[in-house]
């Protein structure tokens, strides 16, 4: 990391490493990401992130925005969202994205399971209420098929329903027929995607970083 | 070039090339074996028994090294490495067979003069490996409790995620700004999807999105799988349970003012008074009825001998439900789970629709018309409920509940309709203490 000549203040990286998990050279990356992106500013905005080329074509990139600026995310236990955020949250938002290291025991790894689904889930979530309703999954797809032109309307909610009514299945089982199904819970959330092995899927290697290629 | 070609032909060609294929594959491959068998047999041997060992143990070793050579290289970039374990089960995989016999037989035996050899040397590996690897492979799985590939039954909602964290992660790396595998597989999808597909793919078909693909996938699989149970009344679908479309349809559009909704106990007067407003309205919508089908329209049930022809009408209806639930997955090109009839094929398949209450003859004969063809009146209402995206007075009248506790604000719609169902079979002022009465689930 040639790139890396001084990195300010050696002693406060260490209190954001034991936070967050990164190592020191892992956060001099990210800082100097995260000045790059605020123009060396203190804080970063929603605007700041606009300013990213390649996020434009991304389809979920109102989601991925608003997921840094979410307090749920911060690991505070704080909820709604925040207009500017630090180079600490920064980082808190990013260290869930961290690969879990080899040698760990099943209930660390379960627990790392928990905060990475929780994350995909606050991102469902939007209105904070702790379910995610069939209008917000009918958001979801709608955004994830919204890059293709030839999208209907009725594609999307069709495609959000038969997925919500298999969610429900798993789920609930037996339901009467006049009982209602609110939303996706965590709980059920976690047990949908049990199999899904998301603490291998969801990571992404930070290291590898080289600064001098940065986009923009 | 697998999805590009199976994007262009119909499903049937591509059964048919498929199986084509398959059948041809398998013949070469049979062939060939019998081919080595009746080279054993007959073939002219030159037993060697230092070139046929060392010639096997060569083989394993090779390939150890091979396996253990390139985990070292490949783990160096893998975030999830591949342990000793799996290195194992690779190597003891290696199973040799027709390759190696055909081009040991090609052999020319005058340039090779020790052809023999080498082609009974070839013969001992090829048994050794295919019969003590071979056999012993599985145990050795079993006993090493080595993970097994699952089983590709992807739900939607999988694949649903896939793209997503596909999205997300690709996200993420640009606002790092870190060309990973994420930012080049994207870049290589954009790619694909502008050019090459347009190309490759004729017509509409280059245009669809994978996910939706993967439905229509899901979709035919569904229809398939309930033409061949011939439409039997148990739904073969891996989700054995009993709920539908009906759960998780939204609730209704809360009010505009955010108004307590649970209407406190009424005294009987006013409760008399609702229940006029009840039928006055029930009057008005029935000349609203728009259009019938045969399952709305019943005959009296009291006539004789009508008891079979309902019972097998229910059967109809059940099966036409559950048919138009499979509509949830065969709804891409119209949303058919919302059609009036679907609705009404679904209240009036309830079973207890049919069955009389003996109170209610005692009844005044207006009631005995809600009560018995009860589904078109009740399932209009439903209709007006959906389609109104407005209260009217009246209907906040009808939103009277049985006086059995208090009502939970912001209560489901579908249990506040159904329980309205129940409210308009009153057939009196007696159904206070009969609420429990389960004319309805």
């Amino acid at each position: 990391m040639g790139a890396l000549q001084s990195l300010p203040g050696q002693p406060q990286y260490a209190d954001l490493a034991e936070k967050t998990g990164f190592s020191y050279d892992q956060i001099g990356v990210l800082h100097k990401r995260f000045n790059q992106l605020s123009h060396n500013e203190e804080t970063l905005r929603r605007d700041h992130f606009n300013d990213i080329p390649d996020l434009a074509c991304n389809p979920i990139r109102s989601q991925i925005i608003e997921a840094f600026f979410d307090r749920r995310n911060f690991r505070q236990n704080g909820e709604g969202t925040v207009d500017e955020i630090g180079f600490e949250q920064f980082l808190v938002v990013m260290s869930h994205f961290k690969p879990p290291s080899l040698h760990i025991t099943d209930d660390q790894r379960e627990k790392i399971r928990k905060e990475k689904l929780r994350f995909i889930f606050n991102m469902h979530d939007t209105d904070n209420d702790g379910t995610i309703t069939l209008e917000e999954y009918r958001h979801v797809v709608e955004e994830l098929l919204s890059l293709s032109e030839t999208l209907e309307k009725n594609t999307a909610k069709s495609i959000a329903d038969a997925a919500m009514l298999e969610v429900a299945s798993i789920s609930m089982g037996h339901m009467e027929p006049d009982e209602f199904y609110e939303g996706i819970t965590f709980e059920h959330f976690l047990k949908l995607l049990a199999e899904f092995e998301i603490e291998s899927r969801m990571n992404i290697r930070f290291l590898k970083m080289d600064t001098t290629t940065l986009c923009k | 070039m697998r999805p590009y070609v199976e994007a262009n032909i119909s499903h049937k060609s591509h059964t048919t090339i498929k199986y084509f294929l398959k059948m041809w594959s398998s013949v070469s491959e049979t062939l060939i074996f019998i081919f080595l068998g009746v080279a054993t047999v007959d073939g002219k041997h030159a037993w060697n028994w230092t070139f046929v060992t060392v010639t096997v143990v060569l083989c394993l070793v090779a390939r150890v090294m091979g396996v253990v050579g390139l985990t070292f290289v490949i783990n160096k970039f893998r975030i999830v490495k591949l342990t000793t374990k799996d290195q194992f089960i690779v190597a003891y995989g290696g199973l040799r067979g027709a390759i190696a016999f055909s081009l040991g037989f090609l052999l020319d035996e005058r340039h090779f003069p020790m052809r023999g050899m080498f082609l009974t040397a070839i013969i001992t590996v090829i048994f050794f490996t295919v019969f003590v690897q071979g056999m012993t492979i599985k145990p050795l799985v079993e006993l090493l409790a080595v993970k097994k590939k699952q089983e590709a039954k992807r739900s939607i909602n999988e694949e649903i995620h896939t793209q997503f964290l596909d999205h997300l992660l690709t996200g993420i790396e640009d606002i790092c700004g870190h060309y990973g595998h994420h930012h080049w597989k994207d870049k290589l999808n954009r790619f694909n999807k502008k050019y090459v597909k347009k190309c490759l793919i004729a017509g509409e078909r280059s245009k669809e999105p994978q996910l939706i693909a993967f439905y229509h996938k899901m979709e035919m699989k569904q229809a398939i799988e309930l033409v061949e149970s011939g439409g039997g009344i148990k739904l073969p679908s891996a989700l054995p349970s009993t709920v539908s479309m009906q759960n998780i349809q939204p609730k209704k559009p809360p009010p505009p003012k955010p108004v307590e909704r649970a209407l406190p106990q009424l005294p009987k007067g006013r409760e008399e008074e609702i229940r006029k407003i009840l039928r006055s309205n029930l009057q008005r919508t029935r000349q609203r009825l728009r259009s019938y089908n045969r399952h709305t329209l019943v005959a009296d049930p009291y006539e004789d001998g009508l008891g079979d022809l309902l019972i097998k009408k229910q059967k109809m209806i059940e099966l036409e439900k559950k048919i138009k639930d499979m509509n949830n997955y065969l709804t891409v090109p119209a949303a058919a789970s919302d059609s009036p009839t679907m609705r009404r094929a679904r209240l009036a398949s309830d079973p207890q629709a049919y069955n009389m209450k003996p109170q209610s003859d005692s009844v005044p004969t207006i009631q005995v018309d809600l009560a018995s063809p009860q589904s078109p009146d009740s399932v209009n209402l439903m209709d007006e409920f959906r389609q109104a995206k407005q209260q009217e007075d009246d209907e906040q009248g009808l939103m009277m509940k049985p006086p059995s506790g208090p009502n939970k604000p912001g209560e489901a719609g579908e249990p506040r309709e159904q329980k309205l169902i129940r409210c308009l079979s009153d057939p009196g002022p007696s159904a206070d203490e009969e609420e429990d009465e389960p004319f309805l689930p």
